[in-house]
């Protein structure tokens, strides 16, 4: 009998195949099962052409292997299986891939031409909790979907188109199934970055970790972007969760000396920060939303106009753009019309193409998350 | 303008995308769960495209309205729109 590997994928042989080459028996209660070497019972007789990955092995008889299986299909049964009665579908070395891609990779991708729009069957079998997120007929927005991050590997049901990868874009959180060839690993070299790594000025991101902010870095600045120094803020660091657009980055010719760097600058006060690019994570692109508010910024101070603007639940808003106000923010209830706030966060609603403001009482510390047209801007600033 | 209403089983064509939801996938996990698969994340489908509705609930926010999810009468793909963007066939 063959012998397996953990981590081969198999599927389970069809009883007949199986009742051919080991015969069967009847026992006395009529239900009839393969044969010895086997140990295939007419209660598995369901697990026929299911396929899944080998998760342990107990090989107590010489030829025979009791092989523990992860099915691929969301089954909660557990059996243990000999290996008379399964057949392989890849081997745990061909499972791998070739170009050593794993879940939690940044990958770019290079053919669109590999990428199944469609493959719906291989999204639920294998990662259904992205079902929503598959961007079911589209091919990736060549203007956001730069970088993607590798959600879930498994293979096409015919072997011979090999590994699927099903990717997630960094930007838009759509996910993409597209086959191995249709990918490249992102490289950590600043040389390959530089060739692979295209974030486009005017990209939406918020800064993640003020550690790889230089603020001192006056030199890049010079070289790279000039027309940028008098807005560089010098010395300054800005706070983690600041939104800014992309407005320049190292030249191809000097990446070899600094390494890829980005200029970012702040959305509300347009002061301009190097930033390395794992300092930032982008943003869904909500340039529209952004520039028809842009007279709004935090700190002015607004007018409630219409209370029924308030979000009166939307806490993961909250929690994402502004979780030093979470304590603060008055779940279930209203600003008061005509009252003065101070706004203190804005940031584009998450799904619709609309800017949020999250607005504070300047007689007390509550604060409200409030629609564009909710609010109006005073002639004062504090 | 007041529209007219739209069920489930209608043929609908989007006239405005700006309506369209292109990452409630909360919405439809609550309403269709089984059109998950199909929904297009992160897209909107072209201006004049014909469709069936297959699904409506409303926004989680009363004051957005019902939402309708519908369905490309050729590949399949699924959008939520909301009324604003959509023409029904007496509309035409």
């Amino acid at each position: 009998m063959q012998t397996f590997k953990v981590g081969d994928k198999i599927r389970v042989r069809q009883w007949d195949d199986m009742a051919k080459e080991y015969g069967t028996y009847t026992d006395a209660t009529g239900k009839e099962h393969i044969c010895y070497p086997s140990s295939f019972v007419q209660g598995m007789k369901y697990l026929c052409g299911r396929t899944g990955t080998i998760t342990s092995i107990d090989q107590s008889c010489e030829d025979i292997q009791w092989l523990q299986i992860e099915w691929d299909k969301s089954m909660k049964e557990h059996w243990v299986i000999d290996n008379g009665s399964v057949e392989l579908i890849q081997s745990e070395e061909t499972c791998k891939g070739n170009k050593d891609i794993s879940i939690g990779d940044t990958v770019y991708i290079i053919d669109d031409e590999y990428i199944y729009r469609s493959y719906a069957d291989w999204v639920m079998a294998y990662a259904p909790k992205y079902a929503a997120y598959y961007a079911f007929s589209h091919l990736p927005d060549s203007k956001n979907d730069v970088a993607f991050t590798v959600v879930a590997i498994a293979p096409h049901e015919q072997s011979f188109f090999g590994m699927l990868y099903l990717i997630r874009s960094q930007c838009t959180r759509a996910c993409y199934l597209v086959q191995e060839k249709g990918i490249e690993k992102k490289n950590n070299t600043a040389e390959t970055d530089s060739k692979k790594l295209d974030i486009d000025e005017g990209a939406c991101v918020c800064i993640t970790d003020s550690s790889k902010v230089y603020p001192k870095f006056s030199q890049w600045i010079k070289d790279n972007a000039p027309e940028y120094a008098e807005q560089f803020a010098y010395g300054q660091i800005p706070k983690e969760g600041t939104h800014c657009y992309v407005v320049a980055k190292t030249k191809p010719t000097l990446t070899g000396l600094y390494g890829r760097l980005y200029l970012l600058r702040d959305r509300d006060t347009n002061a301009c920060y190097i930033v390395r690019e794992k300092g930032f994570a982008f943003m869904v692109d909500t340039t529209a939303a952004y520039d028809n508010n842009s007279k709004i910024c935090v700190g002015d101070m607004v007018e409630v106009v219409d209370n029924q603007q308030t979000y009166p639940n939307y806490s993961d808003w909250v929690l994402f753009h502004a979780p030093e106000y979470a304590h603060r923010v008055i779940y279930e209830k209203e600003p008061v019309n005509q009252n003065t706030y101070e706004v203190v966060a804005k940031a584009p609603h998450g799904v619709r193409n609309a800017m949020l403001y999250l607005i504070k009482s300047v007689y007390s510390n509550e604060c409200y998350l409030i629609d564009e047209k909710g609010i109006r801007k005073l002639k004062v600033r504090i | 303008m007041k529209h007219s209403e739209i069920n489930v089983g209608d043929t609908v064509w989007v006239v405005d995308t700006d309506f369209v939801y292109p990452m409630y996938s909360t919405w439809i996990y609550k309403h269709a769960p089984i059109y998950a698969i199909y929904y297009a994340f992160g897209h909107k489908p072209s201006k004049d495209d014909c469709f069936t509705v297959i699904a409506k609930a409303p926004h989680e926010h009363a004051s957005e309205g019902m939402l309708y999810l519908v369905k490309d009468k050729g590949i399949g793909s699924c959008y939520i729109i909301s009324r604003q963007g959509l023409k029904t066939e007496s509309e035409v």
